[in-house]
Order: structure tokens, then C-alpha cells, then sequence
């Protein structure tokens, strides 16, 4: 370990870590705390699928489900989804990838963190009061109505909210303005870029939320009713607002881990990626036109039928981006020489296999006459989490695994980290492939009951979700154990060309960019 | 002004972007309000209307004049700060800052006017008349807490700049606090029509 | 500093215009004639007190993303809304 090593023994113990600005610690923090999130959401999940392992009742009542699905959804999206990449990763890495010494405002950063930490402790009181019963969606009329603990749920999210909005602008700013000298924007690596467009959703959204969920908490404490048509509302304005927020927000999720992924491969090819300038359009693309997109959320709801076509339209724009960045992975995959068989690659591949058919089964839902069929089954419930469970946890995987060395200067073992990666990909397909048939049957979401022919594929699904249970847990317990006993690293185990591995860097380096690999063998070099 | 250092310039050009994009968070804050507002304003033109002649013009109105001359006093503060006349600047912003408070009183003066006609949110009266008066109270209280909070930061700048030395070089610290002002200004020259402009004409 | 008076008297003077015409019955125009002037009054602000012309382009941009996206969900959200 360095003696500037994140765990050096300046600033040692608790208030070291508390009062840090070191953009790294604040980093670790956030990832203890999201971690930790991860596992409460993962045990509403497992309660879900084992209350869905047979007809009728088993241990969950049906309000106790209600609230499990939604405590499941809230804690999953906002306390870690939405959060653990931009702000663990992106707070970690970006400043390292463009050599900067820390992110632009450190102490507002370690404000976020706190704010967050507030938050997350509101949700976790209304967890305690007994948590919401309306699903993740908070939809009217059921937030005016319901007489569970929606509001301290609905305000901590709203806090939540604005530790993404500073995370944002540090993100921002710290791009912008401190690049090391000779780094110009066509140089700065992938995740960066991705942590960059996730940014802008971030500021940009993150904001109407905001004011949603005052409105929620006034309609629900105070009886505004600004949703409620009796006092001259609009729910669906509710969903409108909601979703303006929500539907970016998948990309908050997916962009960071496509900014993974991007930067996972060229490593594991040592190679350049292929069309570079390709993914860094498609980042920004994707965050801008995600923005168009929030309506096909809605068909079914009885909006305008003009406004409905408007959004099935634009909706497609997303699919365009992300289609380009599929074929730059597969494009830098095919073109490598060598592939090293490490559990960052097999992350990462899991993760372009979810995306395609998350993603697929996406373009289909937006379309409205299949969206008819399909709304509120489990189908949509199998195409969300391919995308945005299935494509965030296996990024973070990946990126757990792939810049542990870079954090804690250890090796972890290869076998372990391969038998995780491998558990993912089957456990995940196993709980959710079975989803999408039960969608398909007519099985809506968010029942704790079911016709009894469909207990097979329920089944499946529950078996699956114990394999990823297992999943989460292998791996987390693998690096833990790996951080204190693992084999030294040294500074750059992996070959990899990108700045945060190197040091020593001129700005003659840096206009190089992070991808300086060895020139390929003459008459392999198809694609420049 | 004199010539910055690098690290200055770096950490004015940091600090100068992100208050840009912290204010541009910020509009979306409003503008999804706005988008409220229009959405069911369409289908209720009349109780609209008849909403807006329920508030208080001659308060509205003012209360453009005095968000307008605070504003172009926080302008003029900026431009003070970058020739290092700190005592000026201070009292810019310190009158700014008074004009603000100014602002609040007319704005308390209304609501409890609002409040003793039967005109809150989430009151009795017909719908569409109702939805007016809970987005009026939502949209106008959330830009007055962004008034009280714009009074804080430009009474803690007016602080700062008269302790601070070098403030020519430091001059975007000042300029950060006034376009935080400017923007609660461009806020409400939205909300000035909505809410009482746009009343169907006539007195 | 004539920068600042110019603007302020720029605004001032549209604010007049905006409260004259309030008393006009303009039926249809009324909210293209009220919400124009007011989005020149935001223009004005702009370029003469936050000096957003003056600025770097990375600053002026992050202002259009948010008024671009604001109109599109006003728009968008009024379209549904108007033809339910």
C-alpha cells in the first residue's frame, strides 16, 4: 500500500473518515452505506419471492406485502440504485481518471453524503412506522388515501434527492474545470464521460421529484389534494411528474454501468474501445433523450391519445444510443486480440446480455398496442429489473472487482470472483426469465396471490432469487476478506492503460489518452 | 483588476459553473410548478381568472419593483466586488437584502388576507378555484422560501466582502450570492402574470 | 454600472408594458402576450445581470438544457391535458 493510500494513517479512526474530504473516503462511504441498503432491499426481496412460492398465503398478509414491495422498490431505487454509482464510483474514480486532485467542492461533498445519510434514515423511519403500502410509484390516489407511513418515506427520498443534486454538480464542475493540463474532452475515459451525462440527469431531474413528493406529503398530511379531482387536481398530472423524474432515472442506473462496462472491456481486451467517440455521443445522447420518454408510463392510464403518440415516438430515440453502444462493446470484443478470463469481464458481459434483452423488452412495452397487453404484469416487472437491477448490480460488480486492487493495493481470488460472476448471471436469469413468462400468462404485479397453474414458474423464480441472494453475498464477503488477507497487487495488476492506474503522468500522457495500447497486429485493425 | 492565479482562476471558473448549474437544478424546480399550473389551467380558464382577480395586484405588482431594484442592486454589488470596493458592495447588498425583507412583509400582508377571505390550499371552495389557490400557495410560498434564504446569503456576502482581503481577486464569491438573487427574481417575473396578471382584463 | 441601469430600466420598462396590457381583455392572446413579455423580462435578466452572453459556453449551456427541458415537460404535459 502507498503511503497516499485511501486507509493511510493520516486521519486515522472514525472522525478521519467523518470529517474527511478526501473524495475517496467519501466514496468508501457512500459504498458502506448504499451496500448496506442493498441488503435490506435484498431481504423485502427475498420475502416477496418466498410469500410468491406457492397459491394463497404463506407469511406475508396482503397489506404486509404491499408494504414489502414497496419498502423493496424504495430502498433498492433510491437508497442504492440511484446513488451507489455516481456517488461510490463516480466519487472515487472520476477525480483520479482526469487527474484531479479532489472533486471541485470536497466539503460540499461530504454534505451530500450526510444529506443522503438523512434521508436514508427518514425512509428508514417510516420503515420502522411500517412503511408505505403504494408501491415505489407513490401513484394517487393511493399516497392520499393510504394510512401507512408515506410521508416520512416520501420526504426522505425528497432529501435523498437533493445529496444526488450536489453529487451532480461536484460531477459537473470537477469534469469542467480540473482536467489535469493536456487532458482535453476526447481524452477523458469512458466512465468519466458516463458519470458526466448521468450528472446532468441528476441536476435536471432530480428537482421535479423534489417537488412531487412535497406534494405528496401536502396532499397526504394536509389534504391539498392537488391530485385529487374534487378538489380540481389531476392524478395523472401526479404520474406525469413522476415520471419526468423516474424514467431518466433509469439511466441514472444504466449509465454509470455502461460507463463500467466501457471501461472494463478495453482493459480486459488491451485494446482501445472501438468507436470511442461513438459511446461518448450515445452518454450524452441518452441523457438528453431520456428526457422525452416519460410518457409510455402512462398509456394505459388514460392520457390524450396525441400525447401518447408523441411519447411512443420519441421513446424509440433511447433505443438508437443504446444500440450504438452495444455494438462498440461487441465491436472492441471482437476485435481483441486477447480476452483476459477475469471476473470483471464475465460482469461485464453479463451485463450486455441483460441490457439487450431488458432493453428490447423495453422498446416493446413503449410500444402502446403491446403496452396494452403487458401494463401492470410481471412482465414489466422482469423488463425493469433486467435493466436497471440486473444491468446496475452486475456493473457494480464488475466494478468492485476490477478497481479493488486499485483501492485496497490486494488481489482478490480469481476463482471466487468467477464463481460470483457466474452465480449472478444464473441467479438472475433464473428469478426473472420466469417473470416475464408469468407477465406474458396475465400474472399482474404487485399480488401476493395467484392462480395456482402458475406455481411452477413461481417457483423457478423463487429458487432463482436465493442463487442471487448467494450472489450478493459470495462476492461481498470475497472482497472483505481479500481487503485484509489478500495477495499485494502492486500499482497496475491489470495492464490497464487508464489514467487512475498510472502515475507520473506528463500532459503529453494525458493528451494520449487512456486507451494508449499497443498498435494491433498489421491487417487486424478493421475499425479505427 | 489584476491578474489571477491559476489556482484561482480555477477555483472561480469551479465555483462559477456550479452555481450556474445549481441555479439551472433550480428552475426545473419551478418550471415543473409551472407546468402544473398550465396543465390544469387549461380546461379552467374562467375559475383562473377569477382567482387571479382574487389576489391582491397592487401586492404583486410591488412586489415586482422591489424584487427588480434588489436585483439590480446585487448586479451593481458584483460589478463593486471585482473593483475591490468592498464598503460599497456591502451596501449594495445589504440594501438588496433589506428590499427582500421588504418583499416578505408584502407577501405576509397578502396571505393573511388570503387567509381571512377563506383562500388556502386545500380548502372548500369549487374545484378548478381551488386548484388556483393550492398551486398559489405552493408556487408563492416556495419562491418566498427562496427569498428568505436569498436574504441570508446576500446578508452573509455583504459580511464576507467587507472581511475579506483582496475581493477584486475574490469578486466571484459576490457575483455566485447576486445570480442566486437574480434567479429568485426571474422566478417571480413568471409568477407575477400568472397569479395576477392574468385575470381576463379589466381592473 | 450603465450595464445595470440599462438592464434595470429595460425591465422596468416591460414590467409597465405587461401590468398596462393585464387590463386589456385579450382573450386567446392572453397568455402568449403575458408569458411573452415575461420570458423577455427572464431573457433581459439574463444577458444583462447574470451576463450569461459574457459567460463560457459550458456555463450558458447548462442554463438552455434546463429551460429546454422545462418546456418540454410544460408542453408536453399541456398537450395531454388540453386534449383529454
Amino acid at each position: 500500500m502507498t503511503s497516499d493510500s485511501v486507509f493511510a494513517d493520516r486521519g486515522r479512526g472514525l472522525f478521519g473518515w467523518l470529517f474527511t474530504t478526501d473524495h475517496r473516503r467519501i466514496g468508501l462511504l457512500y459504498l458502506l452505506s448504499t451496500t448496506t441498503m442493498l441488503g435490506i432491499g435484498g431481504i423485502f426481496a427475498l420475502l416477496i419471492r418466498l410469500e410468491l412460492l406457492a397459491p394463497g398465503q404463506q407469511l406475508l398478509s396482503l397489506d404486509a406485502y404491499d408494504r414489502a414491495f414497496t419498502m423493496h422498490g424504495v430502498v433498492m431505487i433510491w437508497l442504492f440504485m440511484v446513488p451507489v454509482l455516481p456517488a461510490a464510483l463516480g466519487n472515487y474514480m472520476v477525480p483520479l481518471q482526469i487527474g484531479a486532485p479532489d472533486m471541485a467542492f470536497p466539503r460540499l461533498n461530504l454534505a451530500s453524503w450526510y444529506v443522503y445519510l438523512a434521508g436514508a434514515v427518514l425512509v428508514l423511519t417510516g420503515l420502522a412506522l411500517g412503511g408505505a403500502d403504494t408501491g415505489w410509484t407513490f401513484y394517487a390516489p393511493y399516497h392520499t388515501v393510504t394510512v401507512s407511513a408515506i410521508v416520512p418515506v416520501a420526504i426522505g427520498v425528497f432529501v435523498v434527492g437533493w445529496s444526488s443534486v450536489l453529487t451532480g454538480i461536484n460531477i459537473i464542475a470537477t469534469t469542467h474545470t480540473l482536467r489535469a493540463r493536456g487532458l482535453g474532452w476526447m481524452q477523458v475515459p469512458l466512465l468519466t464521460w458516463a458519470m458526466y451525462a448521468t450528472s446532468i440527469i441528476l441536476v435536471a431531474a432530480t428537482p421535479v421529484l423534489a417537488v412531487v413528493l412535497l406534494l405528496v406529503a401536502a396532499d397526504h398530511w394536509l389534504h391539498w389534494g392537488i391530485f385529487d379531482p374534487a378538489r380540481g387536481g389531476d392524478p395523472l398530472l401526479y404520474q406525469h411528474l413522476f415520471w419526468f423524474y423516474s424514467h431518466p432515472a433509469v439511466y441514472i442506473m444504466v449509465l454509470p454501468a455502461m460507463g463500467v462496462v466501457s471501461d472494463v472491456l478495453p482493459t480486459s481486451a488491451q485494446r482501445p474501445p472501438s468507436w470511442y467517440k461513438v459511446i461518448v455521443v450515445a452518454s450524452v445522447g441518452i441523457a438528453l433523450v431520456g428526457f422525452l420518454a416519460w410518457g409510455h408510463h402512462m398509456f394505459t392510464a388514460g392520457m390524450a391519445i396525441e400525447d401518447a403518440g408523441v411519447f411512443g415516438v420519441l421513446s424509440m430515440l433511447v433505443a438508437i444510443f443504446s444500440a450504438a453502444k452495444v455494438f462498440t462493446w461487441v465491436g472492441t470484443l471482437r476485435d481483441a486480440r486477447i480476452l483476459a478470463l477475469r471476473a470483471p469481464l464475465v460482469y461485464a458481459l453479463t451485463f450486455i446480455w441483460l441490457f439487450v434483452f431488458g432493453g428490447m423488452s423495453g422498446v416493446a412495452l413503449a410500444t402502446m398496442s403491446l403496452d396494452v397487453h403487458w401494463h401492470d404484469t410481471l412482465f414489466v416487472v422482469a423488463h425493469f429489473h433486467f435493466i436497471m437491477v440486473g444491468g446496475t448490480l452486475s456493473a457494480f460488480f464488475a466494478a468492485l472487482f476490477h478497481w479493488f486492487p486499485k483501492v485496497t493495493g490486494r488481489l482478490y481470488p480469481e476463482r471466487l470472483g468467477l464463481l460470483s460472476a457466474g452465480l449472478l448471471f444464473v441467479g438472475f436469469n433464473l428469478t426473472f426469465i420466469p417473470l416475464f413468462l408469468l407477465g406474458n400468462h396475465g400474472m399482474v404485479r404487485r399480488a401476493g396471490n395467484y392462480a395456482a397453474d402458475l406455481q411452477p414458474l413461481n417457483d423457478v423464480a423463487t429458487v432463482g432469487s436465493w442463487v442471487l441472494a448467494l450472489a450478493v453475498l459470495l462476492p461481498v464477503a470475497t472482497l472483505v476478506y481479500s481487503a485484509f488477507r489478500g495477495r499485494r497487487a502492486g500499482p497496475n495488476p491489470w495492464r490497464s492503460r487508464s489514467f487512475e492506474w498510472r502515475s507520473d503522468l506528463t500532459p503529453a500522457d494525458y493528451a494520449r489518452g487512456p486507451y494508449d495500447y499497443d498498435e494491433e497486429p498489421a491487417g487486424h485493425q478493421v475499425h479505427g | 483588476m489584476s491578474e489571477l492565479t491559476a489556482e484561482l482562476r480555477q477555483r472561480r471558473d469551479a465555483a462559477r459553473l456550479g452555481m450556474a448549474v445549481f441555479l439551472s437544478s433550480e428552475s426545473m424546480l419551478f418550471g415543473a410548478l409551472i407546468a402544473v399550473f398550465f396543465a390544469l389551467r387549461v380546461d379552467s380558464v374562467p375559475a383562473f381568472h377569477e382567482g387571479a382577480r382574487h389576489a391582491l395586484l397592487w401586492v404583486g405588482t410591488s412586489g415586482t419593483a422591489v424584487l427588480l431594484a434588489a436585483s439590480a442592486l446585487a448586479a451593481a454589488a458584483g460589478e463593486l466586488a471585482g473593483r475591490g470596493r468592498a464598503r460599497a458592495t456591502a451596501g449594495c447588498l445589504l440594501g438588496a437584502a433589506a428590499l427582500g425583507l421588504v418583499f416578505l412583509g408584502l407577501k405576509l400582508y397578502e396571505y393573511h388576507d388570503h387567509v381571512v377571505h377563506g383562500l388556502v390550499p386545500g380548502g372548500r371552495l369549487a374545484a378548478a378555484l381551488q386548484s388556483f389557490w393550492t398551486l398559489y400557495w405552493v408556487t408563492t410560498g416556495l419562491h418566498a422560501l427562496h427569498v428568505l434564504v436569498g436574504v441570508a446569503v446576500l446578508t452573509s456576502a455583504a459580511a464576507w466582502s467587507v472581511r475579506t482581503e483582496g475581493l477584486g481577486e475574490r469578486a466571484h464569491v459576490v457575483e455566485n450570492c447576486a445570480d442566486y438573487w437574480h434567479l429568485v427574481d426571474a422566478v417571480w417575473l413568471l409568477l407575477w402574470p400568472m397569479f395576477y396578471l392574468m385575470r381576463g382584463g379589466g381592473p | 454600472m450603465i450595464r445595470v441601469i440599462l438592464t434595470a430600466a429595460a425591465l422596468v420598462a416591460l414590467a409597465g408594458l405587461t401590468f398596462g396590457l393585464s387590463y386589456v381583455p385579450l382573450g386567446a392572446a392572453e397568455v402568449p402576450v403575458a408569458m411573452g413579455i415575461a420570458a423577455v423580462k427572464v431573457a433581459v435578466l439574463g444577458a444583462g445581470f447574470l451576463q450569461l452572453l459574457a459567460r463560457p459556453a459550458s456555463q450558458r449551456l447548462t442554463f438552455v438544457i434546463a429551460l429546454v427541458l422545462a418546456a418540454t415537460l410544460l408542453s408536453l404535459v399541456v398537450l395531454d391535458t388540453a386534449n383529454r
